[in-house]
């Protein structure tokens, strides 16, 4: 259980909004989130301005309804009661002239009246003292003490004729063995008796239930309905009234005796009730409506619990388009960036393929071109690396050559065996020096002077072994002796010139001319010999061609020199055939290498990969 | 310094503003409902209403479309909108009482014009008073043109018989106008000793048409025996002259004595033409005055007396303006 | 990333649960309307049963239910039990007086499965509605302590209780007819003895004002003409209403309800009508 927690623990604190100092925020992320936030935004822009809005609206146009409907059966019952004073007017101007004797003619017509209207139980005449003038009821009726006693008729006078009273419904008592449950209009009425104008009432009693039906079948929800107040607030007409009237049941009247006329609330039993009071024509009467709110306003209930889903919804489902949005728009990105991990960790060979977005796209193509660029790159750094391995080895290898070794150690033997013992050991000495300067300890650049040194010493064998057969000058300049310069360079050309230049037919020896001086920038070495020159078809090859069978050869010295300075440097051979050859050495001048003394100033190497 | 220049400006500004609710204070709100805008009379009383408040006081006008329900909401909005007193021509006079009740509880005075409510709902709260004119009296002035006919015209009593036989033409059946003038038209000429008979009376609802058709009625039921028309109104009166009229009356002498109320335009044309006997005016302009001086008094708190209002005070709380009586004499004089 | 799938794949489940249990519309709670009521009787005629029927009636339409009748005899019992069960009755009121065949019947429908209500009288351990006898005593007795004298008539031990429940140890009681011109006022705790009183009344033989139980089919005339002060009248519309909700609701219980005193002066209001005149509607 507790592991189940810390797993929860942890993987909720993985998904916490927290900025990582090493690797920065994730671009994942700040798109779920603003994309998020955006639908938030919206989402709660929605609720807070359509939802109540509406809402609003809709109970608005619920209670509006309820209002409509319950006006409908004030309608009705308007209708119904102006059809009862029309009836009871018209009773009243059939009223004969002559009031002391016309009684049958008038009861007649009131019959006629009654029988045109089903709710009506009697009508009635008064006298002012409360004798009856006439009934449809017979002329049994209860005494005038007892008529005066009644509270319609007491009200009907007090009005003046102006107003009808509408009584509470009773049970008509006044005739006798007629007892009818009825409402009691009852109106004053001025006539003529004996030539006097008079009052007396004329009264109209109607069936109880055709009031009480007027209210039925209110379409208020389905518990919804509607009653009737008289104006002291006591209860006319209700569909529970009986049981009201044996205390089963209450109407509770306060919040409608509060606000009067027009709309108010209450609450009954927990359920509120919106109630709606209207005052009926001519009774004093008021009719109120009683809805309960939760059935009116179902729909407006309906809708906000469907908007609110309907939004919970959205809000989710944003969550997992953003996600896969975010996700999708990132996958190029994260591609890009699993190829560069590659290729920090080494593998050159990866290519990211061109796809996702313009701009994934074009990062992708320039990474690719990157990579190539760095393959080609290093590529030609190990190809490089690889020549100068060679050279260098070749170089090592051209230190001892071992012809040249063989044939002057045999020169040196015949040279012992003859007795000239002083020529040979010139001839030793002259190879030893030779072969240390080779060596030089290793050093890959040496002095002027040693190089020339080298050269004398090489051309003190060879002079001695082919004797007339040419003849040198070395010709320096002073400044140019302190230069540095890679070492090995001279001598092959020399080689070259004594191997190659000398013409056989020809007695003249050979005359080759060594310089080395300084030129502006460069330090010049030229060999020059006037020997049988090289022909140019051979000429034009013949730095490219590989080494010849003696030692490193010319190539091999342009090469090795271009590669520690530079394609400005190296050789140069002019050569006309039977008039001579001139190889010249062009490099840079190179004091001191900072690396090799700790004094001196470093010029400027030009160029060069060195 | 800077301070003191924003300060001085807002003190403007809020001296500037102040001043219409100082002026304000001077103009009371007073809500004014009339039971039916398209009732010639209470039209004609509602524009006297806004041309006498003009400067004392700010109306809120609601027509009612006679429909007391739409007045009940009517007066709920108006209280809701803060009126200080209410000027109520009730649609169902006898529904007044509620609204008595309401405007009670808010303790914001009624001054009720042209309908009168029942006493014992006026007297529910203290400060609903009632202007209007006697409809006892319209119907007594005009009895008392007819009765100084009689006296003066013996020949009117066609039969001899010292009694009036008369058609009346009563309004709108149940109408307080309608009950009270019918009464009291007939008392003056009993107090002066005719006897009255009633051959018929029928409602023309207070309109010309009808009245012609039933005075029309009258005519062929009974002819020359009628002695008198009394009409509730003037225009119910016209309608029984033009029924007289096409009957042959109104010329060559014969002349039939009519009553109205009202004093219309036509009616008046009608007195002068000598077809009408009298009418009665019905005065407006002073009613709506009386209102008006009636619920200014009462928002300011002043007390309320024949002095201060200017009109004469029955019962402390009806303002009766007297109706006049018009005749043909009355004119000419004008 | 794989934290924001797996939350988006949660949030799709929720989703889809949310739309089909919040947006699937709302069960209309239809509750079906209980089975008919049947109201069983051995007498089929009178006010009485008409009112506790109209009463019945109000409370098996304020549930849409339906309420029939059926008149029952011994012979008939087992095969209106029978039918009734078949009809899928919820609720059988018994309004019967032979208590053999009240009891009898009671069984019957209770075996079947049917509950049952019996009016007007009580029975052991079973619900029942009935009026409430000592409470009668009291009403009158409240009426008459004003008088002075009282005069208690008419043999009913219940009632009687309910008398001396209200009447303070120092009233003057007589068991005795009173004398004519004699002060005081009678309780009657018998319809019987109500009827001879008020006969006794009505000849002038006896003057002192009578409060009583309900004496039949004169009690609007008695009353009207000032021959009884006061009745006390028993309820069969509340009777009706409440047996047939208990019925509905299974209760098993004993409901008493109060009797109601009418007056002169107010036997024609509308509150009493059921009262006074339980034929009129």
């Amino acid at each position: 259980m507790s592991s189940a927690v810390k797993r929860l623990g942890h993987f909720l604190r993985s998904i916490r909004l927290e900025r990582r100092k090493d690797t920065g925020r994730s671009l994942h992320f700040v798109l779920i989130a603003s994309f998020l936030s955006c639908m938030g935004l919206l989402l709660i822009f929605v609720l807070l301005m359509l939802v109540p809005r509406l809402s609003a609206l809709l109970e608005k146009n619920a209670i509006e309804r309820t209002k409509e409907t319950v006006m409908q059966s004030v309608n009705t019952v308007d209708n119904y009661v102006d059809h009862l004073l029309s009836t009871l007017y018209y009773a009243t101007t059939l009223l004969p002239a002559d009031m002391d004797t016309d009684t049958a003619g008038w009861m007649n017509q009131m019959e006629l009246v009654k029988r045109g209207n089903s709710s009506i139980v009697a009508m009635a005449f008064f006298h002012a003292d409360g004798s009856l003038f006439g009934a449809t009821t017979g002329d049994q009726c209860a005494s005038p003490e007892q008529v005066r006693a009644m509270t319609w008729f007491q009200k009907a006078l007090e009005w003046g004729g102006t107003v009808t009273y509408f009584s509470k419904p009773h049970v008509q008592s006044l005739f006798q063995d007629q007892y009818a449950f009825v409402i009691t209009l009852a109106r004053a009425v001025h006539y003529q008796k004996d030539g006097r104008l008079t009052q007396g009432v004329v009264m109209m009693d109607i069936e109880y239930s055709s009031f009480s039906d007027l209210t039925e079948n209110l379409a208020l929800g389905a518990s919804g309905y509607s009653y009737i107040l008289s104006r002291e607030g006591e209860l006319v007409v209700h569909p529970r009234l009986q049981l009201i009237y044996h205390g089963l049941a209450e109407e509770d009247l306060n919040a409608v005796n509060q606000f009067l006329v027009g709309q108010g609330r209450d609450r009954v039993d927990g359920r509120e009730r919106v109630l709606i009071s209207a005052t009926l024509n001519q009774t004093r009467w008021r009719l109120v409506g009683v809805a309960y709110i939760d059935e009116i306003l179902a729909l407006q209930n309906a809708f906000v619990r469907i908007i609110s889903i309907v939004l919970l919804c959205a809000a989710m489902l944003s969550f997992c388009v953003a996600s896969v949005m975010a996700y999708w728009v990132t996958r190029p990105m994260r591609h890009l960036e699993d190829t560069m991990l590659r290729v920090e960790a080494g593998d050159l060979n990866v290519a990211i393929e061109e796809q996702g977005f313009r701009e994934i796209r074009a990062v992708s193509a320039a990474f690719n071109h990157m990579i190539a660029r760095i393959r080609a790159l290093m590529d030609q750094i190990v190809q490089e690396q690889e020549k100068k391995r060679l050279y260098e080895l070749n170089a090592l290898q051209a230190q001892i050559n071992p012809h040249f070794l063989y044939n002057t150690l045999d020169s040196i033997i015949w040279m012992e065996e003859r007795g000239r013992s002083r020529e040979a050991i010139t001839m030793v000495s002259a190879l030893a020096k030779l072969f240390r300067i080779s060596i030089s300890k290793g050093r890959s650049v040496i002095t002027v002077r040693e190089e020339l040194e080298h050269v004398r010493n090489y051309l003190i064998i060879q002079k001695m072994r082919f004797k007339d057969k040419f003849t040198y000058d070395i010709q320096t300049q002073e400044e140019a002796l302190e230069e540095r310069t890679v070492k090995l360079i001279v001598q092959p050309l020399v080689e070259n010139a004594i191997n190659h230049a000398i013409d056989q037919t020809q007695p003249e020896a050979l005359h080759i001319v060594i310089k080395a001086f300084l030129q502006q920038e460069d330090l010049i070495f030229t060999v020059a010999d006037d020997g049988i020159g090289i022909a140019p078809e051979i000429l034009q090859n013949i730095l490219s061609t590989p080494a010849g069978r003696s030692g490193i050869g010319i190539k091999n010295v342009h090469e090795r020199i271009q590669l520690t300075f530079g394609p400005g440097y190296g050789l140069h051979i002019e050569s006309e055939e039977d008039e001579g050859t001139v190889v010249t050495i062009r490099l840079p001048r190179n004091r001191r290498e900072e690396s090799e003394s700790s004094a001196g100033k470093a010029k400027p190497t030009q160029g060069g990969n060195a | 310094m800077k301070i003191r220049r924003f300060l001085s400006l807002l003190a403007a500004i809020f001296l500037s503003t102040a001043c219409p609710w100082a002026c304000a204070e001077q103009e009371v709100q007073i809500g004014v409902c009339i039971y039916d805008g398209t009732d010639t009379f209470m039209s004609a009383l509602l524009d006297r209403l806004v041309e006498n408040a003009q400067g004392l006081a700010r109306l809120s006008v609601c027509d009612s479309k006679n429909d007391q329900n739409l007045q009940n909401d009517q007066v709920e909005q108006l209280i809701a909108d803060g009126v200080q007193a209410l000027i109520l021509n009730p649609v169902d006079r006898t529904a007044a009482g509620y609204l008595i009740e309401k405007a009670g509880a808010y303790n914001i005075p009624m001054v009720f014009i042209n309908r009168e409510p029942l006493l014992e709902d006026m007297q529910l709260f203290d400060k609903a008073y009632y202007v209007g004119a006697s409809a006892a009296q319209s119907g007594q002035l005009s009895g008392e043109i007819m009765a100084e006919y009689f006296l003066t015209h013996p020949q009117a009593d066609k039969n001899g018989d010292g009694v009036v036989q008369y058609v009346l033409l009563k309004g709108e059946p149940g109408h307080q106008d309608a009950e009270l003038r019918s009464q009291y038209a007939l008392k003056p000429l009993q107090d002066m000793g005719f006897g009255l008979e009633k051959l018929q009376e029928d409602t023309g609802n207070w309109q010309r048409l009808q009245a012609q058709d039933k005075m029309a009625g009258f005519l062929a039921a009974y002819g020359d025996r009628i002695e008198c028309v009394i009409a509730n109104n003037d225009d119910m009166a016209l309608g029984a002259i033009d029924a007289l009229k096409a009957a042959g009356y109104f010329s060559d002498g014969r002349f039939m004595p009519v009553v109205g109320v009202d004093a219309t335009v036509p009616a008046q044309e009608a007195l002068r033409q000598g077809s009408l006997l009298g009418t009665v005016l019905n005065d407006g302009e002073n009613q709506a005055k009386a209102a008006l001086r009636l619920a200014t008094l009462l928002i300011r708190g002043e007390p309320v007396n024949e002095e201060n209002l200017g009109y004469p005070l029955s019962d402390g709380r009806y303002v009766w303006i007297p109706y006049q009586p018009l005749t043909a004499e009355d004119l000419d004089e004008k | 990333m794989r934290k924001s799938i797996v939350l988006s794949m949660a949030m799709v489940l929720c989703v889809l649960a949310l739309l089909l249990f919040g947006l699937a519309p709302e069960s209309v709670n239809v509750v079906s309307p209980p089975g008919p009521a049947v109201l069983i009787v051995q007498d089929d005629t009178g006010a009485f049963l008409l009112q506790v029927k109209q009463g019945a009636q109000q409370a098996a339409s304020e549930v849409g239910c339906a309420l029939g009748q059926e008149t029952v005899t011994k012979d008939t019992l087992t095969e209106t039990v029978t039918r009734w069960e078949q009809r899928g009755a919820s609720a059988a009121l018994l309004l019967i007086e032979d208590a053999n065949l009240r009891e009898e019947t009671a069984t019957a429908f209770e075996t079947s499965g049917i509950h049952v209500v019996v009016l007007r009288d009580q029975r052991a351990n079973g619900a029942y509605v009935a009026m409430d006898e000592r409470q009668v005593g009291a009403l009158l007795a409240e009426f008459a302590q004003n008088y002075g004298m009282v005069y208690l008539l008419g043999e009913a031990p219940q009632r009687l209780e309910g008398v001396m429940d209200v009447l303070t140890p120092t009233q003057a009681i007589l068991s005795a007819t009173p004398a004519p011109e004699e002060q005081g006022c009678m309780i009657a705790l018998t319809e019987e003895e109500t009827h001879r009183l008020a006969i006794l009344r009505a000849s002038g033989e006896v003057t002192a004002p009578l409060a009583g139980m309900d004496p039949g089919a004169s009690r609007v005339a008695w009353m009207a003409d000032g021959i009884v002060d006061a009745l006390a009248m028993d309820t069969p519309y509340a009777m009706g209403y409440t047996a047939l909700k208990m019925a509905l609701a299974g209760e098993r219980k004993a409901c008493l309800l109060p009797y109601r005193l009418v007056v002169k002066q107010e036997m024609y209001t509308a509150q009493n009508i059921k009262l006074m005149f339980p034929l009129l509607h």
